[in-house]
């Protein structure tokens, strides 16, 4: 219904398919302006950047496909229309998902697929790294899926922070496009324990750049992305539940 | 009279919305520390680099984080109302009011853009004067000049959405047409967040950022934002707000 519907106006949904797609390109393009006047930032070259930028643009692009929609929930509320969802025998998660589904932002996942593809080039491919990428992605998508669910959750208690979720998911990504080493260790830290937004790209990319940890954090996290989004998934669950919980209708 | 009264209910609307305020406050001043760092690391590699020195870049990453809202580059504000009305049908309802439209949408969107200077614009300064060691003005001169030059930015701001369709037409007419023939308002709200990012001097993307620290040559001719060249007929200012804070 919703692909329909966005297709309905062929004109503003391939504006906004090209335009989105070309806003989060002029980031790359960004730190390619940035690289001619340095040859390494923060100890990476340009094309070790762009293995961490896809990898994480993937992760994003892809869960904000599937449940972008979800930053909308406080409107939901004000609304009253989360009422009506709630009478419906599908589970409320997936009709949020669905609703205002936007096909468009799929431009954004095949910029971040070609810049990753096009770093990926000069990755030294072996069965154990093909894997270990995968894994990346696939973990990119569930934990920024979760940071989508669990700050949006927040809406149900105050609706109008949305803006507060935007730290986690759009900083999340914004800060997973540099190498993690311009920061202070410090903030690297809490990004692997407290949020763990570094197993986004940081560590996979580390093992399929064969290089060892800048900060001297051990070597198993490199693998450990998985664990890092199961966790995530398990923490954004019970935050959704207690959020659903508190929502009390706006009655009439 | 009428348009002060128009400004500040938009001033008051804006600001029932505490807790939104203070949540954009943390959103800015968290790009502000990302972009701050990713900007320390180049400037540790080339000191110099295009001229400025690391506070300058850090500078310009804060205030182009404290002006994103205000200036609200990337749509908000009185035009997205304006476009929403004109969907809905209580455009109708405007053109009735014996004032002008866009007077009317002016004001109101004056009375936004001063919310979010003081609190939108100030915070993240803040923010980032306690973290980051900022550039200040140098007198009360050149202190002065950054509000000149935020002025004709608002003023503009009309005018740089629909330059990117490069129709220089009256810029909210246009928009208007625009949306009246799409119906779907984000649609042009789109492109204008396309052309505007690396356009415009307001740091959103890197490539708004930092062109000025020695890109390639053939960018730097196009950065200049459109309030930039329009400032600069009006012969008053700078081509950015880095070299007006920091007296250059």
């Amino acid at each position: 219904m919703w692909v329909r519907a966005s297709l309905a106006y062929p004109l503003s949904f391939w504006t906004m398919t090209v335009g989105g797609g070309l806003i989060t390109f002029l980031d790359f393009v960004g730190l390619w302006i940035m690289f001619h006047t340095i040859d390494s930032l923060g100890g990476f070259g340009l094309r070790e950047i762009g293995l961490l930028y896809g990898a994480t643009g993937l992760g994003i692009g892809i869960a904000d496909l599937l449940i972008g929609s979800v930053e909308r929930i406080g409107q939901h509320v004000r609304q009253g229309t989360l009422d009506a969802m709630m009478t419906r025998p599908v589970s409320l998660l997936v009709q949020v998902c669905a609703d205002d589904f936007q096909p468009r932002r799929v431009s954004r996942i095949l910029q971040a697929a070609a810049v990753f593809a096009w770093a990926g080039w000069y990755v030294e491919w072996s069965p154990l790294r093909v894997l270990v990428a995968t894994q990346m992605v696939a973990a990119g998508v569930v934990i920024f899926f979760c940071l989508f669910v669990a700050f949006s959750c927040l809406q149900f208690w105050t609706s109008d922070v949305s803006q507060f979720a935007n730290a986690f998911t759009y900083g999340g990504n914004t800060i997973t496009q540099y190498p993690l080493t311009v920061f202070p260790k410090e903030l690297v830290k809490s990004l692997t324990f407290v949020i763990p937004i570094a197993f986004v790209n940081w560590y996979p990319c580390l093992y399929l750049l064969g290089r060892d940890d800048p900060f001297g954090l051990p070597g198993w996290l490199q693998f450990a992305s998985p664990l890092a989004a199961i966790v995530l998934a398990g923490m954004a669950s019970l935050v959704w539940r207690a959020g659903v919980r508190h929502y009390s209708s706006t009655g009439s | 009279m009428l348009h002060v009264a128009v400004a500040t209910r938009a001033f008051r609307r804006y600001s029932t919305y505490r807790a939104a305020t203070l949540a954009g406050i943390f959103t800015n001043s968290v790009f502000g520390v990302i972009y701050s760092y990713a900007y320390l690391a180049l400037w540790d590699q080339r000191p110099h680099a295009g001229g400025y020195n690391a506070s300058d870049a850090v500078t310009y990453v804060w205030l182009g984080q404290a002006l994103l809202m205000t200036v609200a580059l990337w749509g908000g504000g009185s035009t997205d109302d304006l476009a929403d009305r004109i969907r809905s049908g209580d455009i109708a309802i405007d053109l009735y009011r014996p004032v002008g439209l866009l007077g009317w949408y002016l004001a109101a969107d004056l009375g936004r853009a001063a919310y979010h200077l003081l609190t939108r614009g100030l915070g993240p300064t803040l923010i980032g004067a306690l973290l980051f060691d900022l550039v200040w003005p140098e007198g009360p001169v050149s202190g002065m000049v950054l509000p000149l030059v935020l002025f004709p930015r608002l003023a503009a701001r009309r005018r740089a959405r629909p330059a990117v369709g490069v129709v220089p037409a009256d810029p909210c007419r246009h928009l208007a047409g625009a949306s009246r023939r799409l119906v779907d308002p984000r649609c042009p709200r789109c492109a204008g967040a396309v052309g505007s990012r690396p356009a415009d001097g307001v740091p959103g993307s890197p490539a708004g950022r930092d062109p000025q620290a020695g890109g390639p040559g053939w960018l730097t001719w196009r950065v200049p934002s459109v309030t930039t060249r329009r400032s600069r007929r009006c012969g008053c200012a700078p081509p950015s707000p880095i070299p007006c804070r920091s007296g250059r």
